[in-house]
């Protein structure tokens, strides 16, 4: 069993989605929102204060991610 | 529509010269983090009313504090200690990719400069997650973008030659 997180980037600074593990209904939540940012076009990150690490599928123990809008030339 | 080197701050102000936009969007990327009524005024007397309106409306537009501040926590999380030590002391964190070391500034446009060897700045880059986000969020995008697919970045960064604004000093060591 752990805690889990996304954090999603918007206007209001982030929204974050908590998980525990070991709760399936949770999971699906969490696991249906991380797909859906990726068919949007996210990139989603597992990041903290080590080097950053680019995920492309849901892990249920995946710890904390961030979740980054596509890129847009400035 | 942007092209590289050149800045889109006024897209619908077509009385700007290409000169005047670029003078107006190196004015507002510097004073960005200082939005005084004396910048404002200055800005407005040299540019006119609708260059304000349109600069306002397009990047300057302020975030809430909450939202800024929930933005600056997120980034903080996410830094290493190094670059944490970095942002708290200077405002600014450094980026070793793999083609390039950047640094990338609190600001709003071309915030991501490129270091070359020397510890100069090269050139700037101006790439930022797709909506609205507050400054940290966005840096923290740069951060991670830059980590993890640096080609992408730069695939998709305007780039601003820094040769068309003269040497301004070596700003970090050199590796």
């Amino acid at each position: 069993m752990s805690m889990n997180e996304i954090a999603v980037m918007n206007a209001d600074g982030d929204a974050r989605t908590f998980w525990d593990s070991a709760n399936p209904e949770e999971v699906a939540v969490a696991k249906a929102l991380f797909e859906r940012l990726r068919g949007k076009g996210h990139m989603i990150y597992r990041a903290g204060e080590n080097k950053s690490v680019q995920v492309h599928e849901f892990d249920p123990e995946a710890g904390k991610l961030v979740a980054v809008a596509p890129l847009v030339g400035g | 529509m942007a092209h590289a080197g050149t800045w889109s701050v006024a897209p619908s102000n077509q009385s700007l010269t290409t000169e005047s936009r670029q003078r107006l969007n190196i004015e507002m990327d510097r004073f960005a983090q200082f939005q005084t009524q004396e910048w404002q005024g200055r800005v407005a007397g040299a540019f006119g009313i609708s260059a304000m309106e349109e600069m306002a409306r397009v990047r300057l537009a302020p975030m809430s504090e909450t939202a800024t501040s929930r933005a600056r926590a997120l980034l903080l999380e996410n830094l290493s200690p190094k670059q944490k030590a970095q942002f708290l002391l200077k405002d600014w964190f450094s980026v070793d990719g793999k083609l390039n070391r950047y640094r990338i500034r609190y600001s709003t446009t071309y915030n991501v400069d490129v270091i070359n060897d020397g510890g100069f700045v090269s050139s700037s880059l101006c790439a930022v997650p797709l909506g609205r986000v507050p400054i940290p969020d966005s840096m923290l995008a740069q951060k991670l973008v830059l980590e993890n697919d640096e080609e992408l970045f730069m695939r998709v960064a305007h780039t601003l030659s820094f040769s068309m604004f003269g040497d301004v000093g070596q700003i970090l060591p050199a590796r």
